[in-house]
């Protein structure tokens, strides 16, 4: 393995020169102050945006899975969940890129003080847009959640098993009046007279016919 | 970029932005570089005009704040002189003799 080589490059330009001298204003003492002011902006500015997400939609349309049907339960259960983890990492990468991680090095593997702000810089750099990216993520996955709360379909309603002399109905009561009950069972609705009813009890679901 | 405090033999010269094409030959001739990290480079020599020591860090890349810019790479690297000297005429803020140069760090090529 050897190292880099030197040899001359072609005839340099004032053009060249004021390049030079943007890149060493980059470079010198405030690149790793400029990431870090930047991601504590960050920091608060998604802070806030979640927070008034979070506010958003505690405030308005259901709130309850267990109004839900399974599907959409267990569906909204996990994009809970995996907000909680893009939320939970994307907080991680920001706050390390806005404070840094504090690490305990040999003292001999010690890099110069340039290399070592450039490179704590530009680690800073990469957590932030990491971070800021999954925050975002973390939003759409939060705001479908929500969504599908408010908008999904919603646990079937009780259902009721009749049993008479001559038949055993399940489904929903519709109507119950003048000694008869009306009960819907798939497309088709079913009177009953109550007079005749043996049994009567709540079910689950109703068996496939 | 970083100048160090060195004394300049030709701290007599005063500063002037101006570029020779055997700077960058000479540059080429005497500065050390060293691979100080992943993507860092430093290079360690004498200004080619005012003969000032002077170190230079190489970076592939830096960090900026901001939105996308149009980036331009150059494959060379433009080098000013960053010795301490007080070079007569100066401007503030501003380091060395006024020289630049451009070189090119390519890797050595296996024996």
């Amino acid at each position: 393995m050897t190292g880099p080589v030197l040899r001359p490059g072609p005839p340099a330009t004032p053009g060249d020169l004021h390049r030079a001298q943007h890149r060493e204003e980059l470079l010198n003492g405030a690149e790793l102050e400029r990431i870090r002011s930047a991601a504590v902006a960050w920091r608060n500015g998604l802070g806030g945006l979640m927070a008034g997400l979070i506010g958003f939609g505690l405030v308005k349309g259901r709130s309850d899975i267990t109004q839900l049907a399974p599907a959409p339960g267990i569906a909204v259960g996990v994009l809970l969940a995996l907000a909680a983890v893009t939320g939970g990492v994307a907080a991680w990468w920001v706050l390390r890129a806005a404070h840094g991680m504090p690490r305990v090095l040999s003292a001999d593997r010690l890099p110069g003080r340039v290399a070592d702000e450039h490179g704590r810089a530009t680690a800073a750099a990469r957590d932030l847009r990491r971070g800021s990216a999954l925050v975002v993520a973390h939003a759409v996955v939060l705001i479908t959640a929500v969504g599908v709360t408010w908008y999904g379909p919603a646990r079937a309603k009780p259902r009721v098993e009749v049993v008479t002399p001559d038949v055993t109905a399940c489904g929903v009561v519709r109507l119950v009046e003048n000694g008869t009950m009306t009960v819907r069972t798939g497309s088709a609705d079913l009177r009953i007279r109550l007079e005749e009813v043996i049994g009567l009890g709540a079910v689950d679901s109703c068996p496939a016919r | 970029m970083h100048g160090q405090e060195a004394q300049c033999p030709r701290g007599d010269l005063p500063y002037a932005e101006l570029s020779r094409d055997e700077y960058a030959e000479t540059a080429a001739r005497d500065f050390v570089p060293f691979r100080v990290s992943a993507g860092i480079t430093l290079l360690e020599g004498p200004c080619p005009r005012c003969r000032g020591a002077m170190s230079v860090h190489l970076v592939e890349d830096i960090v900026r704040g901001g939105g996308p810019t149009t980036a331009t790479a150059e494959p060379y690297h433009t080098l000013r002189c960053g010795c301490r000297s007080a070079h007569a005429g100066r401007p503030d803020g501003r380091t060395g003799c006024g020289a630049y140069w451009n070189i090119v760090v390519a890797r050595a090529e296996p024996s």
